[in-house]
């Protein structure tokens, strides 16, 4: 009977604990056993485009971060593994302290390579055969970490993220560039991963209870072997013109897409510590092109000429006789010009008469100062400002998919210095006309001449070509642009851009055998301490190729900003600091080199050097036209 | 009614074991699952390591040093215009 009682007492002990509290008694068990870690998500790549072919710039790779079970791993045992996982993964002495804590789960390190996973498991497994110990007392989590194949190219631009990543989201967290620009998209989310700590069902071991999500894949417009050209001319430009640093961007005039954005010095994102950690680097991690305005300097005249253009259409369109024109012969001997006594204009050298053609050719002061006086006269300065902002983009964010990018500034009669000084007084339009006065990115300067090879559209930049998501395109590239100046008028000021690259213009050593091209140079003098410093300088080069002037072409438009050139003048008087001396050769070697990788058909095969073979005097590209207007220049400007 | 019951039981037991059996495979295969998910996985970060090896090799700024070897400066980029493209005729 007392048998019975117990053995009855037994039965129901069993069912109070297997069946009425087994839920309390399978959540113990679980906390005891099982042990639920994050599966780490895979954060998006970026892509770059060259001839079709898309390959990863950035994309996450394994990595194997490597815990300890303390508890499991006996008392007698610790000194042992401690000094194995020391010789396999290089890890300090102070780990051991880890085999101490009273903890189920220790990090030792992070980031292991597979090669270094496997000769632990291999030493690792059978040592906890051997002497019986649990082998999940060691065991790995798997993580991501951004690679480069390409190493440093386009860092400014893409940036990095740091390689702490957020614990709580496992997110990682970006240092600027497109990695903070489109974090969100690039991120994804973390799934669960379930693991035994005693295992004896092998099923059981390892399961993804949810799988991560990964990020979204990023495709830029960026061509990374146009992206190395440019990187690699610019930085011996650098060097050669002994200057502090330079940026460059070329870009499709007509779609507004970027094909390469360089910077020297460059910011390596792997070492994105060491830039962050010297104030003297610090400066390296910005994309200048963007977030440095500056002001702009002689690069500014073919603005000042198309707006010209615009005022005539304004003008026609109220019934009023035209501004100016293109062909009429303007005295540039005055220097004299209101609010600007103590600070006359003139032109290096000096000219008597020029028509738009020449002034562009010959970079002429007076002639644009003269221009930005009538359009004052005729239309008033808030039309004239309205030009700048509205149609030709300055003082406007371009829209470039990267973080920082700053406004500029285009002087208002409505706002003030903080000296109470108006920001726009009598001689601010003369200033403006030749690219002082207003501030304005390379970026915003670049969609601006954009402008004239792409037939009058101010178009707006962009970095991406498509975002793709789980294999679904959930963005794909949109032209956006707007209409600001009549097709003829915008070809026309392309057209007077070509004088420039030939010979007699300031810009000569920007041409491009083979090929047409226009453009313009630009010497603008720093601010330094509140003056203009006449030993600080930026140059840049402003053009495009080719220069042809129909539906069917698809110019490329580069802007290349040389900032502090050493201030040096050779014996024959030559200023190698010069915009025409240090920033027109790149864009001749880089225009050269990407249109030939492009595949773009010479089109000007006899547009060579003299004593070139291929040199024809008549059949070259504009050379009859040049030989004209200098005709002409020298029958105005007799001495 | 015993050959009945004798057939029965031998049905009954030649199931049975048809279902042992069955479930014994199925273990077997799923004891596989987590061997070949892991060599799945070792053999796409072997593909990644190499793949990884050949971009950067690839990457334009190397390629651009190769093309500067005298052994490789003949070499130019075609035009759009020079390139013929030949079609298969099926």
């Amino acid at each position: 009977m007392g048998m019975f009682a117990l053995f009855s007492l037994l039965i129901a002990q069993y069912f109070k604990i297997q069946v009425l509290e087994s839920e309390k008694w399978s959540q113990k068990a679980d906390a005891q056993h099982k042990l639920v870690v994050k599966e780490p998500f895979k954060r998006g790549a970026f892509y770059t485009n060259s001839h079709g072919k898309w390959q990863p710039l950035v994309f996450d790779v394994t990595r194997f971060h490597l815990y300890i079970d303390p508890k499991s791993i006996p008392q007698n045992h610790r000194e042992v593994v401690a000094d194995q996982l020391i010789e396999f993964a290089s890890l300090p002495e102070s780990i051991r302290l880890e085999f101490e804590r009273k903890s189920r789960s220790r990090r030792l390190t992070l980031d292991l390579e597979r090669g270094e996973k496997e000769r632990i498991l291999q030493w690792w497994i059978p040592y906890a055969r051997r002497y019986k110990i649990p082998s999940n007392a060691i065991y790995f989590l798997t993580d991501y970490k951004r690679s480069y194949p390409c190493g440093k190219l386009l860092g400014q631009v893409l940036h990095t993220i740091r390689e702490m990543k957020d614990e709580e989201t496992g997110e990682g967290l970006p240092t600027g560039g497109l990695e903070s620009y489109f974090n969100d998209l690039l991120k994804g989310q973390l799934g669960e991963r379930r693991l035994l700590r005693s295992p004896l069902n092998h099923l059981e071991v390892d399961e993804v209870i949810k799988n991560p999500e990964n990020g979204a894949d990023i495709y830029l417009t960026i061509d990374h072997t146009v992206q190395a050209i440019v990187e690699e001319e610019l930085a011996k430009a650098v060097s050669s013109s002994g200057a502090k640093g330079g940026w460059a961007i070329l870009m499709e005039a007509k779609r507004g897409s970027i094909l390469a954005m360089a910077q020297v010095p460059t910011f390596d994102p792997t070492k994105y510590r060491d830039y962050f950690n010297d104030p003297t680097l610090i400066e390296e991690t910005k994309a200048k092109a963007i977030t440095d305005p500056f002001e702009i300097g002689s690069i500014m005249k073919p603005i000042t000429v198309g707006i010209a253009l615009n005022a005539n259409q304004a003008l026609l369109r109220e019934n009023r006789p035209k501004l100016f024109d293109p062909e009429e012969k303007i005295d540039v001997t005055r220097s004299i010009f209101p609010g600007r006594r103590k600070k006359p204009l003139r032109d290096l050298p000096r000219h008597k008469a020029v028509n738009m053609y020449m002034a562009l050719q010959k970079s002429s002061n007076v002639y644009m100062a003269q221009l930005a006086e009538r359009i004052v006269d005729q239309l008033g300065a808030e039309w004239y400002r309205n030009q700048l902002v509205e149609n030709f983009g300055f003082e406007q964010r371009t829209g470039v998919e990267l973080p920082a990018e700053t406004l500029g500034l285009v002087p208002s009669s409505k706002r003030r210095h903080p000296n109470g000084a108006p920001e726009w007084s009598v001689p601010t339009p003369f200033s403006l006309s030749i690219g002082y006065n207003l501030l304005a990115t390379s970026l915003q300067m670049l969609r601006a001449v954009a402008v004239f090879p792409s037939g009058g559209y101010l178009v707006q930049p962009t970095l991406i070509r498509k975002i793709v998501k789980d294999e679904e395109v959930v963005y794909s590239q949109v032209i956006r642009r707007k209409k600001v100046m009549e097709k003829e008028d915008a070809y026309a000021v392309g057209r007077a851009m070509k004088y420039s690259t030939k010979p007699g213009g300031t810009g000569r050593l920007a041409s491009v055998s083979g090929y047409t091209e226009a453009g313009k140079t630009g010497s603008a003098e720093k601010i330094v301490g509140g003056i203009y410093s006449k030993k600080k300088h930026i140059s840049s080069f402003i053009g495009f190729a080719p220069a042809r002037f129909d539906e069917t072409a698809n110019p490329l438009v580069l802007i290349v900003s040389i900032d502090e050139p050493a201030p040096i003048i050779l014996e024959n008087g030559i200023k190698t600091y010069l915009g025409g001396r240090c920033a027109a050769p790149v864009f001749q070697q880089v225009m050269r080199r990407t249109l030939e990788y492009l595949g773009v058909p010479r089109d000007d095969p006899f547009g060579y050097p003299v004593g070139d073979p291929r040199y024809h005097s008549e059949k070259g590209d504009w050379f009859v036209e040049v030989r004209a207007l200098k005709e002409l220049y020298e029958q105005w400007n007799k001495k | 009614m015993i050959v009945r019951l004798l057939f029965c039981i031998f049905v009954f037991g030649f199931c049975l074991y048809a279902y042992v059996d069955r479930q014994n495979q199925i273990t077997k295969l799923r004891l596989q699952i987590p061997r070949q998910l892991a060599d799945l996985e070792r053999v796409e970060q072997e593909n990644m390591s190499l793949q990884f090896e050949i971009d950067r090799f690839e990457s334009p700024t190397h390629l651009l040093e190769i093309a500067q070897k005298p052994e490789y400066r003949h070499l130019k980029h075609p035009a759009q215009d020079e390139v013929i493209v030949l079609k298969k005729e099926s």
